[in-house]
């Protein structure tokens, strides 16, 4: 049988000065190593969110843009929110992660809405995270590097990404990092975040793979992932 | 003052040290003044480069081809381009009583300490290169860079030389009264020189603000054909690759803003004499008569222009020294904004080094490049390099793991472009 999987990457020219571009090549060679067939459209201002999309990435960008980015993920608003509710697995990072939520609130206190998919809300903080990361999650250890000022809550009903071992995740208190809810990852980090997380880029693939083919069953052929837990071990080495 | 700075750079000597950062970490808290009495002295004044990539090498060929005019020129040529490194310069090369016998002086420096020199002491002329990502743990944000460059241009006294084919540096003619020169390149080099927004754009849309005084109109191997003042020249360069090509482009309009009586054919006929900047393309050669090209990369911009060395030359080995110290980025995420993809097709042999060397490895791995070996140790990283060849190695490195790298090679090495040690 032949798996086929679109891959959605939401705003690449507006939303790509982290490197979270490469989560899309990562998964793609993840996916084209086990022979799964992947089709990739880049979505941006004023395109639609196809609606047969599989997997969805979005990453980080400067200020400026994110403002941009805002007011045009109004008009997806509604494909977003029925296709996060179908069970389609996101992937935010960063400024997408923020977008997200149900709102921001800026530096001078205007309150900007979220999409509302994921249950945060975030505020400008006066002090920038930066530095590289180390999360716990039910996935294994994600190592990353975060680059952020916003200062993000989550609701009383929400499931973190991970717990923090270094670094300030969501917003340097309450030791959480991200948020899931349904198939819809947000998280802080960069890293990419799936480079050195093969674990995790692999369970993005199969909840794919299962909710595409209906199978909660399905399992990925194993890949060489040595390279990758080699770096992420150098990576938890690395000072703040 | 001057003959303190003196005093520590001996010390720091003594002790086996550069001596760069810490006389004019000492001077600049001693007395605040020194930088502003010592450089209204320049009968010429100061000259600024800066921009995201090129600064050291254009910094380089402004003083070559400014001294090649008679100006004897004074400038931070060990790429230590802080005010603490202008201050270095100062300080080495003032007489004791701090007279410095110099006409002019040529400083690169990165945004943020060109904003802090030039409100001690105005720049006779601003050069800005170009605006691209740059490590953003340091800098922040491309608009906010944008932003300061804009400060800096504003206080040129005379001239101002931009780079037109950049939205946003050709943008910053409006925050001067003075004179405007813009460099450039031709239409037909577009797909060469697109930035960061093309890339992902997948376009090579050429952007042109107005017609540059000097344009770059063609580079082969070796060779630049170079519009400048509505005539053509040809001149061979040792300075391979684009990104030198448009950095030889730029220093020869600072020549044509300082020295417009000068004729031209002068400073082209300097140009092929001119060697790489410290760890920026030179070529190390080895006692055993093998050669090493280090080559420091920044950022996406710069490494996607230096890996178009691989085209212009057949290497024995290709490195990739990748470190995460401060100066260089802790955040190596930006490794996965360039394209690897054609590296390994002529390439036998491939190497990962640096503390970040198997996030190096893990980049080629997803680009479907073989990899020979990974260490982070650079003492075992250089010596996959050291077997005697008949073909250069080059490594690509990031500027800390340059710096250790020449270290290392200091112990094994023949000889040095003239560059020293």
């Amino acid at each position: 049988m032949t798996f086929n999987l679109h891959i959605v990457h939401l705003y690449p020219r507006e939303m790509n000065i982290y490197g979270d571009t490469g989560n899309r090549l990562i998964l793609q060679k993840r996916m084209e190593w086990r022979n799964i067939n992947v089709r990739i459209s880049l979505v941006g201002m004023g395109d639609e969110v196809p609606l047969d999309s599989d997997i969805i990435l979005g990453g980080g960008a400067q200020d400026a843009m994110q403002l941009a980015v805002e007011k045009d993920l109004k008009q997806k608003m509604k494909s977003l929110r029925r296709l996060s509710d179908d069970g389609v697995v996101m992937l935010m990072v960063c400024g997408m992660y923020q977008l997200f939520g149900q709102s921001f609130i800026t530096g001078s206190h205007r309150r900007i809405e979220g999409l509302g998919i994921l249950p945060v809300e975030t505020c400008a903080g006066k002090t920038r995270f930066i530095g590289n990361t180390v999360y716990q999650t039910k996935w294994g250890t994600v190592v990353g590097y975060e680059n952020h000022s916003g200062l993000t809550q989550l609701d009383d009903s929400a499931v973190a990404f991970g717990t923090v071992i270094k670094g300030a995740g969501n917003n340097g208190t309450d030791g959480t990092e991200g948020c899931i809810k349904n198939n819809v990852f947000g998280t802080y980090s960069h890293g990419p975040v799936l480079s050195k997380s093969p674990a995790f880029a692999d369970e993005l693939i199969r909840l794919a793979l299962a909710r595409r083919y209906d199978n909660d069953n399905t399992s990925l052929a194993p890949l060489d992932d040595r390279m990758e837990l080699r770096a992420a071990d150098v990576a938890k080495l690395r000072s703040r | 003052m001057t003959l303190l700075g003196k005093f520590i750079q001996a010390v720091l000597r003594a002790f086996g040290r550069k001596g760069t950062a810490l006389p004019g970490l000492v001077i600049e808290k001693l007395s605040p003044g020194y930088v502003h009495k010592s450089l209204a002295k320049l009968p010429y004044g100061i000259i600024i480069v800066t921009g995201t990539n090129g600064k050291t090498t254009t910094t380089r060929i402004i003083s070559k081809l400014y001294s090649a005019a008679g100006l004897r020129v004074v400038t931070n040529a060990r790429g230590s381009n802080f005010v603490r490194g202008v201050i270095a310069s100062i300080v080495k090369h003032a007489t004791c009583t701090g007279k410095l016998l110099y006409d002019i002086g040529v400083f690169e420096l990165d945004e943020a300490h060109a904003l802090h020199l030039v409100k001690l002491h105005r720049p006779t002329g601003v050069v800005v290169l170009n605006i691209a990502r740059d490590q953003m743990d340091r800098f922040g944000e491309i608009d906010k860079v944008a932003t300061l460059l804009s400060q800096i241009v504003a206080t040129a006294r005379d001239w101002v030389v931009l780079n037109t084919n950049d939205p946003r540096v050709a943008k910053m003619a409006e925050e001067t009264q003075q004179r405007v020169l813009f460099f450039g390149h031709d239409k037909s080099l577009a797909h060469v020189y697109s930035n960061d927004d093309q890339l992902y754009n997948q376009s090579s849309a050429f952007f042109q603000l107005v017609k540059p005084t000097v344009c770059l109109t063609s580079i082969k191997c070796r060779e630049v054909s170079i519009r400048i003042l509505d005539k053509n020249y040809t001149t061979k360069t040792i300075l391979d690759g684009t990104h030198n090509a448009s950095n030889i482009t730029a220093a020869l309009t600072a020549c044509v803003a300082q020295l417009p009586e000068v004729n031209v054919d002068l400073f082209v006929n300097v140009i092929q004499t001119i060697t790489p900047a410290f760890g920026r393309g030179e070529r190390i050669i080895l006692s055993n008569g093998s050669v090493i090209r280090l080559q420091v990369v920044k950022n996406p911009s710069g490494f996607r222009h230096a890996l178009r060395l691989l085209q212009e030359e057949a290497y024995s080995s290709v490195g990739f020294a990748i470190n995460d110290n401060y100066a260089d980025g802790r955040d190596v995420s930006w490794l996965w904004d360039i394209d690897f993809s054609r590296v390994n097709k002529k390439y036998p042999k491939i190497f990962c080094g640096g503390t970040r060397a198997t996030d190096m490895a893990i980049r080629l791995k997803y680009d479907g490049v073989q990899i020979d070996g990974i260490d982070t140790k650079f003492s075992t990283f250089l010596a996959w390099f050291s077997t005697s060849h008949d073909k250069p190695a080059i490594i690509f490195c990031t500027y800390t793991a340059m710096l250790q790298l020449r270290g290392l090679l200091k112990q094994q090495v023949k000889a040095l472009t003239k560059y020293g040690l």
